[in-house]
């Protein structure tokens, strides 16, 4: 997808590219699988905050997470305590004593009372074919994460770092207290922004074309509060993806949700100016509903680049998901998206659509398996390849 | 349950006092007084050193276990808790729904062990059998009970009238005439004021009731396929003699023992059946499910 998104710019004018390069670098910082499910979320009604230290999703699982994973999600359990060799007999019971008596299968990741870990790894096979090209392929050890918490004081003051191949990617402070009873926290260091929906496919056009991918942290400050079904944030940061701020200009990004048991509706925005006096604001709605077995998620943004050269630019970006959950651990997943890389420019959206199904087969193991074909204006083949893929995600 | 080993503390502690009194002799009588009180001393202390060792070892599994939904301090305000519905138990009030105790008593410990064991259907809380062994199961549930210090009052416990005898055989098997008399029974007993005629919980009274701590609480709805504390006969059969502590619903105890197997057949009988529309747009596969019951051809 990064050569679609780099072919989708070079028909865009100068200016153009100027600001969208620079929101791209505000934004893009080094790369990082960081992912979260917000399917996962929307089937159960949870916030983000249930599952991630991080609260607006992605990165090291909570306690509760990882609860949820051995007893809930996957489809299997696997009892490392049944395929052990059998210890001797013990007089006193006719099972393995390994698994009657001393040990349990529980993983929680949690060394003591004031540290945890957790990790992601995720490696997969693609095979790309690109009309009138053919087709391309290859292995890849995409993404590997080690995240360690820190429970300073446990529930209130939490240090978390993210360890990425030796490179570290999120590094921030939590303090976190109760107003009127509702949790509120403030997030300090270099995090994820706050905004829309953190699908797990930084692929996806709606991260991919806003910016907001799991490669993209920015420093500053960040304060949520989550009273009742409501998730409210608000983070101002530099601006400029991690690296040294130069000017007064802030970035503000903001999200607010009300998540019931069985929808999700939620709105973001962020405005950013690059040194070039380029202003990107980006806006949108997103959401979601579980029906049984069948849940909708919805996101739909508007990217404007105010350029003072007059070069304006307005962009479209939208996905709609449907998940299907087959039986426990089972997934099927259809998805539909859509960019238009420029509303004046008539009839030159890109759309994509992708056929996935992912099953945990056992706990902390996931597998993807799915299908991709894109389609865009025919002059350039890279917005109309195929893909097909197969992934597997271990995780804790 | 099975049988729980003692740890390697407590096993050293054993060996300890059989090495003790290996070394004793055993003749006299003056000797054999002297003999008892060290057995009696050592024994104290093992079984101090098992309390000890079994409350760490549930400690530690339920501040990774249960501490996030249930707290720290046991009061159901963990972390994960926020906009759980229903909330996590709160273990400080020492209310415990699920008892084969009468009501208002406290629980055995087999009692909690089995929810722990089993989970609670159409809530957050998982089934743990799969994953803690029954020691570990057994460890959290000692721990869970610091959280009310009455359990550590033996005239707060139940005394054995209070134990209510679950029969594991019925007297009868299901048929067209014990589920016509539940359902007079049903409704003699008012249950339709809360359950509704259907038993989907949607009686007049319904919208009404709180529990014991004054928050809303729904009666159960009686045609999911699920109950929170078990759809076996012997799990309804349980909830009509023990009621929930904690919440509206009350012990039948007057009951005689058939009319509650026949009151067991109504409530069995009211399950709906599920179509595709059920499966496709109702059903949560993630929930937590006992063992599907299949109904007899008489209640069909």
């Amino acid at each position: 997808m990064k050569i679609t998104r780099i072919t989708a710019f070079s028909r865009l004018s100068q200016s153009c590219k100027v600001a969208a390069l620079c929101l791209l670098v505000t934004l893009l910082w080094g790369q990082s699988d960081i992912r979260a499910e917000p399917y996962l979320a929307i089937q159960e009604g949870y916030k983000c905050s249930k599952c991630h230290v991080n609260m607006t999703g992605g990165g090291k699982r909570t306690d509760f997470a990882n609860i949820y994973v051995q007893t809930r999600l996957s489809a299997n359990f696997m009892d490392w305590r049944e395929y052990l060799p059998q210890a001797e007999e013990d007089e006193d019971t006719e099972e393995n004593p390994m698994k009657s008596d001393s040990n349990s299968s529980f993983f929680s990741g949690r060394l003591n009372d004031y540290i945890a870990i957790g990790g992601d790894f995720r490696a997969s096979y693609e095979n790309v074919h690109t009309p009138n090209e053919g087709d391309d392929d290859g292995f890849s050890r995409d993404k590997y994460n080690i995240y360690l918490e820190v429970d300073l004081i446990p529930e209130r003051v939490i240090f978390y770092q993210t360890v990425q191949g030796g490179d570290a990617d999120e590094t921030l402070g939590l303090l976190k207290g109760e107003l009127g009873g509702e949790p509120y926290y403030f997030k300090f260091g270099k995090f994820f922004l706050p905004y829309g929906l953190r699908l797990q496919d930084d692929t996806a056009f709606i991260r991919a074309v806003t910016g907001f991918t799991y490669g993209a942290t920015d420093e500053g400050i960040e304060f949520g509060y989550e009273p009742g079904p409501w998730a409210m944030h608000i983070a101002t940061t530099n601006g400029t993806g991690g690296s040294g701020d130069t000017n007064l200009s802030k970035q503000v990004t903001a999200s607010v949700a009300y998540v019931d048991k069985r929808f999700r509706v939620g709105a973001s925005y962020n405005r950013n100016k690059t040194p070039e006096d380029v202003e990107v604001i980006i806006y949108g709605i997103n959401g979601g509903a579980q029906f049984g077995r069948l849940g909708v998620l919805l996101e739909a943004d508007i990217i404007d680049v105010e350029d003072p050269t007059g070069d304006d630019l307005e962009q479209y970006v939208s996905i709609l998901e449907f998940n299907l959950l087959i039986s426990r651990g089972h997934n099927l997943k259809f998805s539909y998206e859509y960019h238009d890389p420029d509303e004046d420019i008539y009839d030159n959206a890109n759309e994509r659509y992708s056929i996935v199904y992912e099953p945990f087969l056992y706990q902390f193991v996931q597998v993807r398996v799915g299908a991709r074909d894109n389609e865009g204006i025919p002059q350039d083949p890279s917005l109309n390849t195929s893909s097909y893929f197969a992934e597997l995600h271990l995780f804790f | 349950m099975k049988p729980k080993k003692k740890n390697t503390t407590v096993l050293t502690g054993c060996t300890l006092l059989l090495g003790v009194l290996s070394l004793l002799p055993l003749s006299g009588s003056g000797q054999d007084e002297s003999v008892e009180e060290i057995v009696e001393t050592l024994r104290i202390e093992v079984d101090r050193l098992t309390s000890r060792a079994e409350l760490e070892r549930g400690r530690k599994i339920y501040l990774r276990a249960c501490a996030p939904c249930h707290g720290i301090q046991g009061d159901g305000k963990g972390p994960a808790a926020h906009g759980f519905d229903p909330a996590p138990r709160n273990f400080r009030r020492g209310a415990y729904k699920f008892r084969t105790t009468v009501s208002g008593a406290l629980p055995l410990d087999s009692d909690i062990e089995r929810t722990v064991r089993e989970g609670v259907p159409g809530t957050e809380m998982p089934r743990w059998k799969d994953v803690l062994s029954e020691t570990d199961i057994g460890a959290v549930v000692q721990y869970i009970k610091t959280f009310y210090p009455y359990f550590d009052d033996p005239d707060s416990l139940p005394l054995d009238e209070d134990i209510i005898e679950i029969p594991e055989e019925r007297p009868f098997e299901p048929s067209p005439s014990s589920i016509a008399a539940g359902r007079k029974i049903f409704i003699d007993q008012d249950c339709v004021k809360c359950h509704g005629d259907g038993g989907k919980g949607d009686g007049p009274q319904a919208d009404e009731l709180i529990d014991d701590w004054d928050v809303p609480i729904r009666p159960a709805n009686l045609s999911l396929p699920y109950y929170k504390n078990g759809k076996r006969d012997q799990d309804i059969y349980r909830v009509f003699t023990s009621a929930l502590n904690g919440t509206p619903m009350p012990a039948f105890d007057e009951l005689s023992e058939e009319e509650r197997w026949q009151l067991v057949d109504y409530v069995q009988s009211l399950e709906v059946e599920q179509n595709w529309i059920y499966w496709l747009f109702k059903e949560n596969p993630n929930q937590v499910r006992h063992p599907p019951i299949k109904p007899p051809e008489s209640r069909e």
